[in-house]
């Protein structure tokens, strides 16, 4: 998919260069506060108008994870909220469940099903509504900071299964703050008050982050536990 | 009296810590509604007491869905004010997880001008000066002055909003749950900045699943799981604790 020519809102600038989206890679949003991630998720999921601009091919079934996921919440039970994009898109029930059982043992999150959404923790309706995105049957996945509220063995988790998603040649766009997470993507893009900055491969990335020498969360935790050990 | 939303009352002595284990099941049963019990149980925790107290920062560590927000607001009495075992304890200031929850609709301004009115608890805790300053280091001066619906604002300048709003809320207590969500490093850092100067005149309780967050400012930690507190620990003792440092660094 190609976002040729955009302006992503009224009180940023124009994009800058033209965007490309390739199927079966996972592409991370970086940048800012303010910096138009989610303004880009937005457009791209159709809840918003390019200001100018335009998207080939139009994208059509877009997934999208808001980023309070308690936004989205339709069902009562978890499992009931998992089940239905799937049947909202007439998917066959055996199909559906068997779908479900598989990104539900991927997440790990087999023990929330029974329960009501109103009784889970932030994390935890977060968890499940990673899971209720992935099971959108769509073209497009777009999560906007799903990771904000996970800790790390479950943030690994989220990328398996973005990647279980690229390989069925799915688009997938991620958001996120933390530095670490980029080791998990295909592709980066730094915005900057609504511009491309920068748009980077993996492999020019980590050179990116050596050049700058910018620390990741990993390493700073580690120098503060040896300074701790002295 | 009608509380606003950052703003609760909090029991400052942690060795009750302990007989929250309890109620916290209760909670999460179907017996939702049900008046928790509170019994009096010796434990660890309870002769140690002291120890916490002394702490000025404190950390509450342990998976997604262990019950580190439930305790916050068990302590903060957020939404069980029929205890009235916490009722009598001072006042806190509280950075809740789900800003957006409280802040829709507002414009920055008549946010402002509701934390300062005088009539509320908060109004009579909240130092403008001291906002101002907090919100200065967070780049948020233009912000404010733009006053803008607080929807269209990022989530990052929102959360950034509120770290500023409880920083400016003098209290014995100040609780950050999840503070650096939607945060970039940049800003980070100036919230540990923020939270070691706070130490000097409040006892600050943060969650984060975040490491970096917790080793960088607390003094003191707990780890709870599975809605029990399985144990407490200095900074100190944390590097001998390989099953956490392993949790977090994969």
């Amino acid at each position: 998919m190609k976002i040729k020519n955009a302006h992503l809102t009224h009180s940023s600038g124009p994009l800058g260069q033209d965007l490309h989206l390739k199927a079966g890679e996972i592409t991370l949003l970086g940048g800012d506060s303010g910096s138009g991630k989610t303004s880009l998720m937005l457009c791209i999921s159709g809840f918003k108008d390019l200001k100018a601009g335009e998207m080939e091919p139009a994208p059509q079934a877009v997934a999208m994870l808001l980023q309070n996921p308690f936004h989205q919440i339709i069902m009562q039970k978890a499992y009931d909220e998992l089940l239905f994009p799937m049947k909202n898109a007439g998917m066959a029930d055996g199909e559906a469940q068997a779908e479900l059982s598989k990104i539900a043992n991927m997440l790990k999150i087999e023990h929330l099903l029974d329960r009501d959404m109103n009784t889970l923790s932030f994390g935890e309706t977060q968890l499940l509504m990673i899971a209720a995105t992935c099971l959108s049957p769509a073209n497009i996945y777009c999560f906007d900071e799903a990771t904000s509220h996970l800790d790390p063995p479950y943030i690994k988790l989220f990328y398996a299964v973005l990647r279980y998603l690229a390989d069925k040649n799915k688009i997938i766009l991620a958001s996120t703050q933390s530095l670490d997470e980029y080791a998990f993507a295909d592709n980066v893009i730094i915005l900057n008050k609504g511009s491309i900055q920068d748009v980077y491969s993996k492999a020019e990335w980590k050179n990116q982050l050596k050049k700058a020498s910018i620390k990741t969360d990993r390493q700073l935790i580690i120098n503060k536990l040896e300074g701790l050990a002295k | 009296m009608k509380l606003l939303p950052f703003t609760f009352k909090i029991n400052d002595d942690l060795c009750l810590i302990n007989t929250l284990k309890i109620d916290l099941k209760n909670q999460r049963s179907e017996t939702r509604n049900k008046r928790p019990e509170i019994r009096n149980q010796e434990s660890g925790i309870r002769n140690q007491e002291s120890g916490i107290r002394n702490h000025p920062c404190l950390a509450i560590l342990g998976p997604v869905g262990s019950g580190k927000s439930l305790l916050i607001k068990l302590l903060a009495d957020s939404n069980l004010h029929e205890i009235a075992a916490y009722s009598d304890y001072p006042f806190c200031a509280y950075l809740s997880q789900d800003l957006t929850r409280l802040f829709t609709g507002n414009s920055i301004a008549s946010l402002l001008e509701i934390y300062q009115d005088k009539r509320y608890s908060v109004g009579q805790h909240f130092n403008k000066t001291l906002f101002d300053t907090v919100a200065e280091k967070f780049e948020l001066t233009q912000l404010i002055k733009e006053n803008r619906r607080l929807m269209h604002y990022s989530e990052g300048e929102r959360q950034r909003l509120g770290i500023s709003l409880a920083a400016a809320v003098e209290a014995k207590v100040t609780i950050l749950d999840e503070p650096t969500t939607a945060l970039n490093i940049k800003h980070r850092l100036a919230l540990y900045d923020m939270i070691r100067e706070m130490k000097s005149r409040t006892k600050v309780i943060i969650i984060s699943h975040r490491f970096l967050d917790c080793l960088s400012v607390a003094d003191h930690f707990i780890r709870m799981e599975n809605l029990e507190i399985k144990e407490h620990f200095t900074l100190k003792e944390i590097i001998e604790k390989e099953h956490i440092l392993s949790y977090y660094l994969g």
